[in-house]
């Protein structure tokens, strides 16, 4: 009698276990159909591995620079890890995870992360736990992302079971059994494709109206430590013999004030980096605000984007010196295979866009 | 480290582990060493508190015991002695170990109260604000009313030599500290704790899985159940909320603090019994009762016995109290003589409901038992009369009547407990009278709580669990009893409750963590 | 002997429950000061009769104040709602999505045909903000801070003269 009561224990246990595991994967938010950003950071996996240029950073890199075009003109080949609200610390946590998959040339960093230097930087606190949750729900388990965990959470997660909430994100979801529906069913163990290389495609046009105000500051410094992550990055990138470019996307919210110019540009003539505040290239680039925009200039459209992303290729192939790996006859073929779903893409959202 | 916590399980799951693995012979030192690690987390500060508690019992504990050990060993060496000489000698050993007692109480009880005279303030300015009972997080030490009294009780019991002196100071420390019941009680005694604290326990699978199950029942109460309606009673605080909407407050308030209360007691005597510890119920059915004085033999058990043996007793047979009843009874008669008892009743439940908190509210709510309870007991002759007279009275339609009633009434008294305001309470008490909204029912008002309908069909649901379970009780233990069934049955029904605790527990990011109740105590 | 154990026990007792009087009666007192006061609603703009309540709903103000004289929205990254700018011609309203509505988030001050409710407009003096304000609420560098309740009010300075007067919410 008393050998059968422990299999039967050890089966009741392992089908509790599954059974978490499963409402586990059922309650995590799928970001399939709305808010595809919180799918970006996991497709990374798929794509690592070969990339010349890493782009890291907030929307200001995952909207704004097309990486198959970059490919189609120059033969560059490149990755964007973003994510919304991406902090900087979060930055420097995938850039060092990024370089255990893969050891681009270039890794190019957009300077708009500058201006947030504590988890309440962006001051409503759900949300930025809304936006931790995007960028570090898919992180792959390492001591990065605890790191990256760590330095992130907003007081009332610190508050509310910390660190398990992500190690158990039932523990964070549970009570999403109220809105359950098809699509966490359809993507239970996996998900689709929803970026083109961390890009994520938008082909809206909504012009810029007015200029957006710009009021002065009390304070226009960057915090310590944002210095002290960008100092990280840079060091990184010299251990691994990579250049570390740094960007200011075209964007005109949130305003980009001179005292934030110059102190990047400082900081690059200091440490001998090359930056590029791309607002300054607007004709260069050939950005038109009436078209090349989906939210009045916070964020290119892919028209947009190509530009953005044709005019910097030219900046990356001549003044950083990253190859053309056109004559790679394997990259061509992923390339070529990666331009057509791109493609498929864009012409499928044109459609949709029509029909509205 | 609440309860309620990931911390906590994992805390717990290592402290059984070493527990059983370790040589049983430090198993109460494991325990001690979890308790100091259990409560350093609550607040290293705290442990201030918890250390001087400990340290004052202790030295009052042992200069009595060696008090009383010279005196048999002087009295051997004085064989000769008469009766009288003996009897005197004694006493003044007696007078001298009642000083120690006296310094020690005094000590700890003014640290009591002025911890909780501190807390006045912060709790009515942060009762204004938002927020599930935020109050309950401010800063009185952790489980200090709990501690400090059982702390005390086991001073006395040694003092009246009711109880043995523990002269080894470590394991008077965990008899003071043990984790489980540190936070909310339930409040030990000595004698009774000491069988299973000290002893040594090897791995009883059963009482393991017994003592998890425990667990988890506490588990559902407190997150399904009492955290999922705090936040509509913290709504229907309101002043806005009368009459009727005032009723639903006094019912939703009812159910929170039991499962509130009784799933903390239910997760405390389930950790300590997968450690093999035995500790006092807390809840015998208490909504099942049928007049005040029944309820308070059943909720909040080991407070009330505490109050009895430590404070309504001494007072009743002490000496001032039973010459007063002797004159009392020659002018008022039966009342004259029933005098020691409301005067102990009262200062009793003043006791008690100052222990509560240092706040009219709390004394109100004492008054108002002692009240109903003396009135009750003087009508006790005029009831006998009326089930004599009126058979239908000695049916169970009429207990049912009875329980229904004593719901209501205990419950008109607990809620006091969120009315700072005394003025306030009182009012919406009378509004009951005057204002017939019966339409908060269905006009929308119930949405506008923070709950949805799902958030209702959950409470129902746990609520006739909660009740069904008692029920069971009324035959003895419900995990004996659900030992009964089939073993797939029993593995399902307590899978299904696991998950129910994960996934309708109100617990995490976008909920207000409550803490217990009676953590505030 | 005896009575002189107990004696220095009693006092030893004493002087431990004095020492936790003292860190008691500390930590209430910080306690204390660290609630918010419910009663204040905090610096308030008003123009032209129309209150401007830091994070009350935005809709009524927007529709005494009429038609904006320019308009910008910032969508958040991810999220639905959008931060929206009003601007008045003297001064600029932001608000910011909470749910369904908007509320208000900021007031900046733009010239001087506008003041606060104390009398302060853009160009006037060091000595009158202090005069106002009091000193005690410069920050050290170049600006007159005043929190109250879930609005800080911010006059920054230049050249010891009022160049911005911005009405903000407080977040925690």
């Amino acid at each position: 009698m008393k050998k059968r009561v422990f299999p039967i224990i050890i089966i009741t246990v392992l089908i509790t276990a599954a059974l978490f595991f499963f409402l586990q994967a059922l309650l995590i938010p799928k970001h399939m159909s709305e808010t595809k950003e919180g799918a970006m950071i996991r497709e990374y996996y798929k794509n690592a591995g070969g990339n010349e240029v890493v782009f890291i950073g907030d929307c200001e890199v995952y909207e704004n620079f097309s990486p198959v075009t970059m490919w189609e003109e120059y033969g560059i080949t490149s990755v964007i890890r973003g994510s919304a609200q991406q902090m900087i610390w979060q930055s420097y946590y995938l850039l060092e995870e990024t370089f255990k998959y893969e050891t681009p040339d270039v890794v190019v960093f957009n300077v708009l992360g500058m201006l947030y230097d504590t988890p309440k930087s962006i001051g409503d606190s759900s949300k930025q736990e809304a936006y931790n949750r995007m960028t570090l729900d898919d992180m792959r388990w390492s001591k990065l992302k605890i790191q990256s965990i760590n330095a992130s959470m907003t007081d009332e997660e610190r508050e509310k079971g910390g660190i398990w909430n992500y190690i158990f994100p039932i523990l964070r979801y549970h009570d999403r059994w109220n809105d359950i529906s098809k699509e966490d069913f359809q993507y239970l163990f996996h998900r689709d494709q929803v970026t083109d290389n961390g890009y994520l495609m938008q082909v809206g046009v909504n012009p810029v109206k007015d200029e957006y105000p710009r009021i002065p500051l009390v304070n226009y410094e960057f915090g310590d430590t944002c210095y002290e992550y960008l100092d990280k990055m840079r060091i990184l990138c010299e251990e691994h013999d990579c250049q570390f470019v740094l960007v200011k996307a075209p964007s005109l919210s949130p305003v980009w004030y001179d005292e934030y110019e110059e102190q990047v540009e400082s900081y690059a003539e200091e440490h001998n980096l090359l930056y590029f505040n791309f607002l300054e290239h607007l004709d260069e680039i050939g950005i038109d605000w009436n078209t090349d925009t989906y939210d009045q200039g916070l964020h290119l459209n892919v028209y947009g984007a190509e530009k953005m992303a044709s005019y910097f290729g030219q900046i990356l192939s001549v003044e950083c010196g990253v190859e053309d790996k056109r004559q790679d006859v394997a990259l061509t073929a992923l390339w070529e295979s990666k331009t057509e779903t791109y493609q498929q893409r864009k012409a499928k959202l044109e459609a949709e866009k029509q029909e509205e | 480290m609440a309860f309620t916590s990931v911390n906590f399980l994992i805390f717990t799951g290592i402290l059984i582990a070493l527990y059983y693995i370790l040589p049983h012979k430090i198993q109460w030192i494991i325990l001690l060493v979890g308790s100091y690690v259990f409560y350093f987390f609550a607040g290293p500060r705290y442990l201030a508190f918890l250390l001087f508690t400990t340290i004052t019992t202790y030295l009052g504990i042992l200069l009595m015991f060696r008090k009383n050990h010279s005196a048999a060993e002087y009295l051997q060496q004085h064989a000769d002695y008469s009766k009288a000489e003996k009897k005197a000698y004694k006493a003044k050993v007696k007078s001298s170990n009642r000083a120690i007692l006296i310094v020690v109480l005094v000590l700890n009880f003014a640290l009591l109260f002025f911890c909780k005279a501190m807390l006045v303030e912060p709790i009515r300015s942060s009762m204004q604000g938002n927020g599930t009972l935020s109050f309950l997080t401010l800063g009185l030490p952790m489980g200090l009313s709990f501690y400090m009294f059982q702390s005390m009780g086991y001073l006395i019991d040694v003092y009246r030599q009711k109880a043995e002196a523990l002269t080894n100071p470590f394991k008077l420390a965990l008899f003071t500290s043990f984790f489980p019941q540190l936070v909310q009680g339930p409040i030990s005694q000595f004698e009774d704790l000491k069988e299973t604290l000290f002893t040594e326990h090897s791995f009883d699978r059963r009482q393991v899985a017994f003592g998890l199950q425990r667990m988890l029942w506490g588990f559902f109460k407190k997150m399904v159940i009492a955290d999922r309606i705090a936040v509509a009673v913290q709504e229907l605080k309101g002043s806005e909320y009368t009459g009727f909407a005032f009723f639903i407050l006094v019912v939703f308030f009812a159910i929170q603090i039991y499962a509130d209360f009784s799933g903390g007691i239910d997760i405390a005597i389930g950790v300590a019994e997968t450690l093999g510890i035995r500790l006092p119920e807390n809840f015998l059915r208490p909504y099942f009762s049928k007049n005040v004085a029944e309820f308070w033999r059943r909720w909040h058990v080991t407070l009330m016995e505490w109050m009895k043996r430590y404070i309504f007793y001494p007072i009743t047979v002490s000496k001032p109290m039973l010459n007063l009843s002797m004159k009392a009874k020659k002018k008022l008669g039966r009342f004259g003589m029933r005098l020691p008892i409301y005067i102990g009743s009262l200062l009793t439940w003043l006791a008690t409901g100052i222990w509560h908190g240092f706040n009219l509210h709390f004394i109100v709510w004492g008054l108002l038992n002692c009240f109903v309870i003396v009135i009750s007991e003087e009508l006790t002759p005029l009831y006998q009369k009326f089930h004599g007279r009126f058979a239908f009275s000695n049916k169970r339609g009429y207990d049912v009547w009875q329980i229904i009633r004593l719901f209501i009434l205990i419950n008109l008294i607990q809620v006091t407990d969120l009315f700072e305001n005394v003025g306030e309470y009182f009012r919406k008490v009378f509004s009951l009278t005057y204002t017939f909204n019966y339409h908060v029912l269905w006009d929308g008002t119930m949405t506008k709580l923070g709950l949805n309908t799902a958030d209702y069909v959950i409470l129902l649901v746990g609520v006739v669990l909660m009740f069904l379970v008692s029920v069971l009780q009324r035959k003895g233990s419900v995990r004996k009893q659900m030992q009964k069934i089939p073993r797939i049955l029993r593995y399902v029904i307590l899978i299904v409750l696991l998950f129910a605790v994960i996934l309708f527990g109100s617990y995490g990011i976008g909920y207000n963590a409550s803490a217990f109740i009676y953590n505030q105590f | 002997m005896k009575k002189r154990m107990i004696c220095v026990m009693v006092c030893l007792m004493a002087a431990i429950c004095l020492l936790f009087c003292a860190c008691g009666g500390g930590k209430d007192s910080k306690e204390g000061s660290t609630q918010p006061s419910a009663e204040t609603s905090g610096h308030t703009f008003v123009y032209k009769d129309t209150k401007m309540v830091m994070k009350a709903e935005a809709a009524p103000v927007l529709a005494t104040l009429g038609d904006a004289k320019s308009y910008t929205e910032a969508a958040s990254c991810a999220f639905d709602g959008l931060d929206k700018t009003y601007y008045y011609g003297s001064f600029y309203l932001y608000t910011y999505p909470d749910g369904d509505i908007d509320r208000i988030n900021m007031v900046v001050l733009c010239d001087d045909t506008v003041a606060t409710a104390e009398g302060i407009s853009i160009g006037d003096s060091k000595d009158k903000v202090e005069s106002i304000y009091g000193a005690d609420s410069y920050n050290g560098v170049n600006a007159y801070v005043l929190n109250s309740g879930e609005t800080s009010l911010t006059i920054i300075m230049e050249n010891d003269q009022v160049s911005s007067i911005q009405y903000a919410a407080v977040f925690d």
